[in-house]
């Protein structure tokens, strides 16, 4: 996987490995981001929306509540960024293939992969320890493959933020 | 909403004057009293977290760097006292 900045948009060139993955990734992302936050698994919801930590604070009731609207908002928006680009792995069959996003939907799918991380995080139980050097030493299970995943989409992650760095958003 | 002196022109307009009890609810939101603080976590990457402070608080990178290793050493940082509707925004 490359990524390279433009003067405004960034390339990023995938080989057919990471294609699967991120196609896989973005599947579930977009799926998930058009759920309520009110249906999403416990766990999902403390991380994506803070829920346990915004009722402990001394926020309005009212207050916790337009965020979390305008966070699910936002992350209806990002599903359909993630779909547009899983069209795009989708529909082109020869490798490498490259994803051209705007500086500005980068940003974006920054927060979409680094999203889809922590998703898998919280719904697999990967804490302190699945998330060290150990992980190698786990079991083959669902559970080892999702931190494989996480270390994947992590090493997306690193590649987007040394390109983004210095550029401005939106 | 606080109550600015008026000039000349504006005198026939009469100044809203809010109540007591709003008033304090709309003192406390502007209140700069409201700390944002980042908790850690052992997913969201270090690399991440100073991008996001750049982008999102404005900090430097120096600055950026600083606080997310007190996120990663201590626990946890306080990135901002803001009114409560920008600390809000924050979280967002």
């Amino acid at each position: 996987m490359q990524v390279n900045k433009q003067l405004d948009h960034l390339e990023i060139i995938l080989f057919e490995p990471e294609v699967l993955l991120l196609r896989q990734a973005l599947q579930q992302i977009s799926a998930n981001y058009k759920v309520s936050p009110d249906d999403l698994p416990d766990e999902v919801k403390e991380l994506w929306y803070a829920t346990n930590q915004a009722s402990s604070d001394d926020l309005p009731e009212d207050d916790i509540e337009f965020v979390h609207e305008q966070l699910a908002e936002f992350k209806g928006e990002n599903a359909k960024l993630a779909e547009s680009i899983l069209e795009i792995l989708s529909q082109r069959m020869e490798m490498p293939i490259v994803v051209t996003l705007s500086l500005r939907d980068a940003d974006n799918f920054l927060t979409i992969v680094n999203d889809q991380r922590l998703y898998l995080a919280a719904v697999n139980g990967i804490g302190e320890y699945e998330m060290s050097e150990s992980w190698e030493e786990l079991p083959p299970s669902p559970k080892k493959m999702a931190v494989m995943h996480i270390h994947f989409l992590a090493w997306m992650v690193e590649l987007l933020v040394s390109n983004l760095g210095d550029s401005p958003r939106g | 909403m606080r109550l600015f002196p008026k000039p000349s022109y504006l005198a026939a307009v009469e100044a809203p004057v809010a109540e007591p009890d709003k008033k304090a609810d709309l003192d406390e939101a502007f209140d700069r009293g409201w700390s944002v603080i980042v908790w850690n976590d052992p997913v969201n990457q270090m690399s991440y977290v100073v991008y996001v402070f750049q982008n999102v608080l404005g900090f430097t990178f120096q600055k950026a760097r600083h606080h997310m290793l007190e996120v990663d050493n201590q626990g946890r940082s306080c990135v901002a006292q803001e009114t409560r509707e920008k600390a809000e925004f924050y979280w967002q």
